[in-house]
């Protein structure tokens, strides 16, 4: 079953363009959607969320259209940044966050709170950004939602906090009701986490496979120039040439490659690898 | 009441911000009364920078784009917050009313109590068309567009003109006839209306970045 369903969804905002974007986000798994900046991703997750309404296109978020804002109540939302008055207080907030939500959980929240060294009575402004992100993940998360979706939550902390929010969200995840839909550009934090990747770019999904996917069908081949000419570039999703060589990124059985003679390095290429190089050759994918 | 849970979400986003110059409406609208200076220019202008510094705040910390990741549907936010600027009109009417009652009691050869009650009643009115008219900019442009500045400018320099010289001119035209002040309250109420319908519709179709 899919938590997201984002069917033929077109938006024009100044000089970008989201065209047609097509995906799923399944159920009881962590998706992570990732892109470049200004690919397209917080405006594709604000559009899910509501924030936005697309011109064209369908969103369905728990089977129901996604302007029916009591599916809310069953999502938490972490945005990049906590937007909120920052003459306010976890206290005060608490107050008007708190009431709405049916399932909201103090003990949840204490817990988070108390685990997060977040105070209650500090004024927002005297937060840092990780004492932000913290709150925004608290809010989001002391209702117990079944649908997770964070903006670039890991986007200018430090590692040691980016490490003990991806073990909570593994400790989540074992919830087998829950998803995550996870975006970011740094895609270290899903080598340990995602299940499934989504990558758009240029405001147009270019890939939506699962990891283990990925791990079977793609290949960083590295070999000289000669071996480039002599394979063709056409037999590579994106290629990056420098004087010593090259670097491509193959989609299939790599053994075809070697067949022909053509003794190269093949290695299993890293997400970012994929992003780097699928951002070099546009259109050429089939998914 | 479920939406008691939701009014309480406007009155923490909204109040807080309100407050301060709540307060200051008050106190100047009695210090000009007291000096035997006419305060309603002066406060409606009061009325107007807070409409617009809430609007200003509320953009600068995107505090919309957070109000919609939460379980409440647009339209309903907007219905909420119009109750709240009613409610609000209220309270600043009964404060008003406080006031005057006092400022009675220690010259009580100033006002009549018939008196005190239309200065209050046709003040509210001012600020419920005030309010009518910045609610749907406000929700429509961003505070800091040259649009939002020049709706706001034009707005307050028809009050200003119409005062004229003698600044108690439009409170004293309603208050003249039983007539006038129907007119004005069936006028104010219905633009009310209507800018809550127009307000609704820019939100629905707002693009919140």
């Amino acid at each position: 079953m899919d938590v997201i369903e984002v069917r033929n969804v077109s938006e024009k905002l100044d000089q970008f363009w989201i065209k047609d974007l097509n995906f799923s986000i399944p159920k009881g798994y962590v998706t992570g959607f990732i892109g470049q900046n200004g690919s397209g991703k917080t405006t594709t997750i604000q559009m899910i969320m509501d924030v936005i309404r697309p011109k064209q296109g369908e969103i369905k978020v728990f089977g129901s259209s996604n302007t029916n804002s009591e599916i809310k109540q069953r999502i938490g939302f972490v945005y990049d940044e906590l937007y909120m008055y920052d003459n306010f207080t976890i206290s005060h907030m608490y107050k008007f966050i708190a009431p709405l939500y049916e399932s909201w959980d103090d003990t949840l929240f204490e817990r988070y709170r108390s685990a997060f060294e977040l105070p209650m009575k500090q004024k927002l402004k005297t937060f840092s950004k990780g004492m932000k992100m913290k709150t925004s993940l608290l809010f989001a998360l002391a209702h117990d939602p079944e649908l997770l979706i964070m903006d670039e939550p890991t986007a200018g902390l430090d590692p040691v906090f980016r490490r003990e929010l991806m073990d909570l969200l593994q400790e989540l995840m074992l919830d087998s009701e829950r998803t995550i839909f996870f975006l970011t550009h740094i895609t270290n934090d899903l080598d340990r986490l995602a299940d499934y990747i989504v990558f758009i770019d240029n405001g147009q999904i270019k890939l939506q496979k699962s990891m283990t996917e990925i791990e079977e069908e793609f290949h960083l081949i590295k070999g000289t120039r000669e071996q480039l000419t002599a394979i063709g570039r056409d037999a590579f999703l994106g290629v990056r040439e420098t004087k010593q060589g090259f670097t491509g990124l193959f989609q299939g059985d790599s053994t075809t490659l070697a067949s022909n003679n053509h003794e190269m390095i093949v290695e299993k290429p890293s997400l970012e690898d994929m992003m780097y190089l699928m951002k070099g050759k546009k259109g050429s994918w089939q998914l | 009441m479920a939406a008691v849970k939701y009014f309480q979400l406007v009155i923490g986003l909204y109040w807080k911000t309100l407050m301060p110059l709540f307060l200051l409406n008050i106190l100047l609208f009695f210090v000009l009364h007291y000096l035997n200076t006419s305060p309603y220019v002066l406060s409606l202008l009061v009325n107007l920078l807070m409409f617009y510094s809430v609007a200003e705040k509320q953009e600068k910390f995107k505090a919309q784009r957070f109000v919609l990741s939460l379980p409440i549907s647009r339209s309903f936010y907007v219905l909420l917050y119009y109750v709240f600027i009613v409610l609000y009109i209220t309270l600043l009417g009964l404060a008003m009313w406080g006031g005057y009652e006092l400022l009675h009691i220690f010259s009580p050869d100033r006002f009549t109590i018939q008196e005190i009650g239309s200065h209050v009643f046709v003040y509210a009115l001012f600020i419920i068309m005030l309010a009518s008219i910045l609610i749907p900019l406000l929700f429509r442009f961003k505070p800091e567009t040259i649009e939002a500045r020049i709706v706001v400018s034009l707005t307050l320099f028809i009050f200003i003109i119409l005062s004229g010289s003698n600044r108690n001119f439009l409170v004293d035209y309603f208050l003249q006839d039983q007539g006038n002040l129907v007119g004005l309250s069936t006028v104010c109420i219905a633009s009310f209306v209507v800018s809550f319908i127009i307000s609704k519709q820019i939100m629905e179709k707002k693009v919140v970045l």
